[in-house]
């Protein structure tokens, strides 16, 4: 048996209060991919954090390299050969990918003057580039790349430092189908080459397919090691939740009714030679899919006012109307639940009450004054129906966890009666718990009537809970899936541009 | 009070405050003790009536901020708003009662241009306040009445409804507190300082538009996709701060009687620094009307404390920008501390 690279043994580690881990034992070998996979809060960060020497343990040791260490400093994991791809990229967009993979390291000329080599920066990441089969030059702008793109130049720099092990933490998150294929691609490649890699991710399928062995955290404890031909996704879950999931979709109560939510001819102005047609019908789920890009988020941008329409008509419960704000849209009982919550759905630092009654100060309001009364009877109102998990709901939005976070943003709509809610992709970041939960709010609001626009590229999620299909392909509606049709299979030759079979 | 601070967006404010007024009472009894003749009455009234306006500039300061802009050109709106009661007093001839409103909405509505300029030409506040600071200077300077009419240069203002701003009260002789010790006359300026402070804090506490402020400061976008007028409510802001300046130009007209095309110049970053130590934050979202208020005072208190000491004035100068140092670092050091706090609960949630 080969020695292993990098060794965990009983690991701990306390926080005043909690455990955050406790006993936590694996390895990784050469050129082995393993996969790292728990829920939220199952200590994968904590874990990740002492890898990488920002958090030292409270017990236990590290083998790194025959090397053993009771912690780890930022500059030993560094000199060790780990490397970090984050969630959250670090690259400057202003610079040349070049300058990006040996900033800080420059090569330099002109002796004294000590002039940045442009050309020798080129030459030196081009072979990383190759290595990792990129599709765009050193020299391009980091600013002009996709986001998949910029993962590789993260790559590319973690091979210049000579990194050993990769930790890619969700790395797939905002990717779509294909660009998640292509950088699985080049983890099979980097293994190959003898790198290892530890593979972070709430996608189980991208677990399914790349690791050569899983381990699952809960809680604090390794809850379970599949090698390669026990790795498949039940399993996981099961570890993961300690139970069996149960089938996600759920018959809506009753056949879907008339349509609330019409587009006729729509045009954005992302692609605006490309009409798009649809309705939502009340009481039903209408997932929205196709690859990043396709003008999804556009379209529902649009719909909620946030753009200007180029051309068609919206139709609310069969009128005609005219949407040129958030506001108006607020008005017919139109409301989005947008992707970046943190960013765009939430007042972090304000709390849970301000913000469920954000948008309906009308109702929460005498004469201009804040009643502060009926605040925080709707608030705690939503708290109990939502089951958001706070002891009181003065408790600022940006402490709470990604999935309670989400019912804030929900709870914010609920108290006002939508009549449609637009989900731009609900469930990111948020975990498998809270994700059923929030699938099962969702179904409960169809059951109430309200329709449903739901944008996703968790294909697990489409085919998992929408009642009907709609596929986007370069802006436009490239064709309809049934409850019965769909299968990812025919989700992805529609979103890829081919017709429906 | 307790329900002033209902909202945890400003839930640093108390402690933040109640470190102000701290250091505030820390000052007063640093002067009492070093500076001759500071602990007189005269020297209350000194404050009270040489820094209301101030305070009233440093609150209506507060809204830009609040809604991360920054307004350099009330300083000039002051100005302005002086030279326009200047001329409708002085060769308009129109009575007091109809120049207040006058003045008070081209001072709202020079603020509001602010506003739009920001808004609807998306320009950076800092960026457009300074080009509007030159021009309502300029302004002050093309309509001023003593250079139009010569020899309104020495005529004052007589009109009683602008010169009775410049009222002192007894308030000590009606308790009959003047038997026992020398009290201070309130200036009107000071009661009229008061009422804009009770005003402005309850709209900003406890009304919905208060609440859009905030919200509007706090997560610009999360407030517009909650269908809040976000523009309306930064217009609002800047007219807010043009509202103040006409507010405090009528009390400076009323005390010199006659107003001048320098009136008011540079009074914008006393203002902003009053705001700033009174804890807003210059990252939005943040604060309320007491701190701007009593940070004015301080800065009175510490400038007429060092006079009275003798420091010359450019010491002065360099003290007062120490100090607007010092608060800008802790309100950087309160934004950290929260934003930890933030990401601590937030990792413990989850």
């Amino acid at each position: 048996m080969q020695q292993p690279y990098l060794e965990v043994v009983g690991i701990s580690k306390s926080y005043p209060g909690v455990r955050a881990l406790s006993d936590v034992n694996f390895s990784v070998r050469k050129g082995e991919v393993v996969g790292l996979v728990g829920e939220n809060g199952a200590g994968k960060s904590t874990l990740m954090r002492i890898l990488g020497g920002v958090t030292e343990p409270s017990s236990g040791k590290i083998i790194l390299d025959g090397r053993e260490l009771t912690c780890l400093t930022v500059a030993e994991s560094m000199r060790g050969g780990i490397a970090f791809v984050h969630q959250e990229l670090n690259l400057f967009e202003n610079l040349t990918v070049a300058a990006n993979i040996f900033i800080g390291r420059e090569p330099r000329r002109g002796g004294v003057l000590r002039l940045v080599d442009e050309g020798e920066l080129n030459r030196r990441a081009t072979p990383l580039l190759t290595q990792l089969g990129a599709d765009f030059a050193a020299d391009t702008p980091v600013g002009a790349l996709s986001l998949a793109q910029m993962q590789l130049v993260e790559i590319a720099k973690a091979l210049s430092l000579r990194a050993r092990l990769i930790i890619m933490d969700e790395p797939t998150s905002s990717l779509t189908a294909t660009e998640t294929e292509r950088l699985l691609a080049v983890v099979a490649r980097l293994r190959s080459e003898g790198v290892s890699i530890i593979l972070i991710s709430h996608r189980l399928a991208e677990i399914e397919h790349a690791a050569d062995r899983v381990v699952v955290l809960r809680d604090g404890k390794c809850v379970g090691e599949l090698d390669r031909a026990d790795i498949r996704a039940e399993t996981m879950i099961r570890l993961m939740i300690g139970r069996d999931l149960k089938t996600l979709y759920r018959q809506p109560a009753r056949p879907p009714g008339e349509a609330v939510l019409q587009l006729k001819d729509v045009r954005t102005s992302y692609r605006p030679e490309q009409p798009v047609s649809l309705d939502v019908r009340r009481g039903e789920i209408l997932g929205l899919a196709g690859l990043v890009g396709s003008g999804r988020t556009e379209l529902a941008r649009a719909i909620f006012g946030l753009d200007p329409l180029k051309g068609g008509e919206i139709r609310i419960a069969g009128k005609a109307v005219a949407i040129t704000s958030p506001r108006a849209a607020i008005g017919h009982g139109l409301y989005l639940i947008p992707e970046d919550r943190k960013r765009s759905g939430l007042l972090l630092d304000f709390p849970i009450r301000s913000n469920v009654t954000l948008a309906s100060m009308d109702t929460h309001s005498r004469f201009g004054l804040v009643d502060r009364h009926a605040e925080e009877a709707s608030a705690e109102e939503q708290r109990r129906s939502l089951d958001i998990r706070t002891p009181s709901v003065s408790v600022l939005a940006g402490a709470l966890s990604g999935g309670n976070q989400q019912k804030v943003v929900l709870a914010k709509w609920l108290s006002m009666a939508p009549k449609i809610l637009v989900f731009d992709e609900p469930t990111r970041g948020v975990d498998v718990g809270a994700k059923n939960e929030i699938y099962g709010l969702m179904r409960a609001l169809s059951d109430r009537g309200v329709g449903i626009l739901m944008i996703s590229s968790d294909m697990e999620e489409v085919i998992g809970i929408s009642d009907r299909v709609a596929v986007m392909h370069e802006g436009r509606i490239a064709g309809f899936l049934g409850r019965e049709e769909l299968s990812e299979r025919a989700i992805l030759s529609l979103a890829v541009g081919r017709l429906a079979a | 009070m307790a329900s002033f601070f209902r909202i945890s967006a400003i839930v640093n404010m108390r402690s933040a405050s109640a470190a102000l007024a701290l250091f505030f009472a820390a000052t007063i009894v640093f002067f009492c003790v070093s500076a001759p003749r500071f602990a007189t009455a005269s020297t209350v009234e000194n404050l009270m009536s040489g820094f209301s306006f101030v305070a009233i500039l440093a609150m209506g300061q507060a809204f830009p901020i609040l809604v991360r802009g920054i307004d350099l050109s009330i300083g000039a709106i002051v100005g302005l708003v002086g030279m326009i009661v200047f001329d409708l007093s002085l060769i308009g001839q129109l009575p007091g009662y109809l120049i207040l409103p006058l003045a008070l909405l081209a001072g709202a509505l020079a603020g509001a241009v602010n506003g739009v300029l920001v808004v609807h030409l998306r320009l950076q506040p800092f960026i457009a306040t300074l080009a509007t600071l030159a021009a309502y200077r300029g302004l002050t300077y093309a309509i001023s009445g003593r250079q139009l009419v010569p020899g309104l240069t020495t005529t004052p203002i007589r009109d009683p409804w602008l010169t009775g701003i410049e009222t002192y009260f007894d308030v000590g002789g009606w308790l009959g507190l003047s038997r026992l010790v020398n009290m201070p006359w309130v200036p009107l300026s000071f009661v009229i300082m008061l009422a804009v402070f009770v005003v402005l804090q309850v709209l900003l506490t406890s009304t919905r538009f208060g609440r859009d402020i905030y919200a509007t400061g706090g997560n610009h976008e999360a407030a517009r996709l909650a269908g809040i007028r976000v523009n309306n409510v930064i217009i609002a802001a800047y007219a807010l701060a043009g509202l103040c300046a006409a507010i405090a130009a009528l009390i400076m007209v009323a005390r010199f009687t006659t107003a001048t095309e320098a009136l008011g110049a540079g009074m914008e970053l006393t203002a902003i620094a009053a705001a700033v130590i009174g804890g807003v934050s210059l990252a939005g979202g943040v604060g309320a009307m007491f701190g701007p208020a009593l940070g004015a005072f301080l800065l009175g208190a510490i400038l007429i404390g060092l006079t009275l000491q003798g420091v010359p004035q450019f010491v002065q100068q360099i003290i007062t920008g120490a100090i607007l140092l010092a608060a800008v670092g802790y309100d950087r050091l309160l934004s950290v501390r929260r934003q930890r706090r933030l990401t601590a609960a937030s990792t413990a949630a989850t």
